[in-house]
């Protein structure tokens, strides 16, 4: 049986003006880390972007930036448990141990997702403006130690990016496939009105199969 | 295969160094903006690429690459940033960078009594090492006109 390379994570498509009009997520690995703790608790704790996320602290595969997503096998929501107790008050009290929390990396929200496709927005045009060489594009690789980011920006202003692996090859001619269905399948429906976000069925599934038949080819064809 | 240009920032956002070799465009701005920008493109790039990040990251931060040049980064655990612009043939800087920060910038500016932290470097000496280590590179040509 062969082994499926999860290795294409999400696909965005950002408008003209900076707006995410679209957003997929394929695959996002996800480490998650529960350990059962007794007071006092040796990592530091704090509130940021209305998380509690370890600010100091590393143990077990728990790592700074880790945020507790749950506590006793009960979901948090932000910076309140599910059943409404304050996260960081309910840990500083020793009654409550000993305690199973589960930390893990923060999932990105919608909102955060859109300000992040916005921010890109603004970074691809940066690329160009500091570019010593003369007509340069905008960014359009943008390479990490975790992951790759592919941006093909179209002669109307839409972006498509793609997070992918860093070993995935073929993404460039994904691009292109992703661009002709968003011409075949939102920009030929009547009822999609452009720039605005794509709620079409045929799209997503079209989108679906395209990236699966990428990620199957990708990681042992030629490059891409 | 060229290096067009180099930025060395301190951790708080000071340029420290910049040199050019094969600079063909200006960025249209004063050079102090520039830095700026500059400056402020690296950081949120970094935050950007620390929240969208699936995995934890090690490195963080690598490179970026447009249709005409490819921008190479490294950070020091102490907040110094060395940032090379070079042509799109350029394989991976990571070590070279590395190279300059352990080779040249350690040993003609940290070791430097009379060299002040946090402040744009004035020494002659780390010009021209530098320059001299940028043009022994394997993939430097210096570009006719």
């Amino acid at each position: 049986m062969p082994v499926v390379n999860m290795a294409i994570f999400s696909v965005y498509i950002v408008n003209k003006a900076g707006g995410l009009i679209y957003q997929y997520d394929s695959y996002v690995p996800r480490s998650e880390n529960e350990k059962t703790f007794s007071f006092p608790l040796d990592l530091v704790l704090k509130t940021h972007d209305e998380r509690v996320v370890v600010a100091f602290g590393q143990r077990d595969g728990i790592r700074v930036g880790h945020a507790v997503l749950s506590i006793n096998g009960v979901d948090v929501n932000g910076r309140y448990t599910s059943d409404g107790k304050e996260v960081i008050e309910y840990l500083k009290d020793p009654t409550n141990y000993p305690v199973a929390i589960r930390f893990g990396r923060p999932r990105l929200s919608s909102n955060e997702k859109l300000m992040l496709a916005s921010m890109f927005h603004s970074l691809f045009a940066i690329g160009s403006q500091l570019s010593p060489e003369e007509r340069s594009s905008g960014i359009e690789m943008l390479e990490t130690d975790t992951f790759k980011l592919h941006c093909f920006q179209t002669l109307t202003g839409i972006k498509f990016i793609i997070l992918a692996d860093p070993r995935q090859a073929g993404i460039d001619s994904l691009l292109r496939k992703i661009y002709e269905i968003y011409s075949d399948f939102a920009l030929k429906n009547p009822f999609y009105s452009l720039e605005m976000p794509i709620r079409c069925e045929l799209f997503d599934q079209n989108l679906k199969l395209a990236l699966e038949v990428a990620e199957k080819a990708g990681t042992f064809g030629p490059g891409s | 295969m060229t290096v067009y240009n180099l930025y060395i920032f301190d951790r708080n956002g000071t340029c420290l160094h910049y040199s050019e070799w094969n600079r063909k465009k200006q960025a249209g701005i004063s050079k102090d903006e520039e830095f700026k920008l500059m400056y402020g493109m690296l950081f949120s790039i970094r935050s950007f690429v620390s929240k969208m990040s699936p995995l934890d990251m090690k490195d963080g931060f690598l490179a970026f690459q447009t249709s005409k040049y490819k921008l190479h980064y490294y950070e020091t655990p102490t907040g110094l940033k060395i940032v090379m612009n070079t042509d799109l043939g350029v394989p991976n800087c990571r070590e070279i960078l590395h190279q300059i920060y352990s080779t040249l910038f350690v040993e003609y500016v940290v070791k430097n009594p009379l060299c002040s932290m946090n402040e744009p470097i004035q020494s002659e000496l780390f010009c021209t090492k530098l320059d001299g280590f940028i043009r022994s590179l394997p993939f430097f040509s210096a570009r006719a006109g």
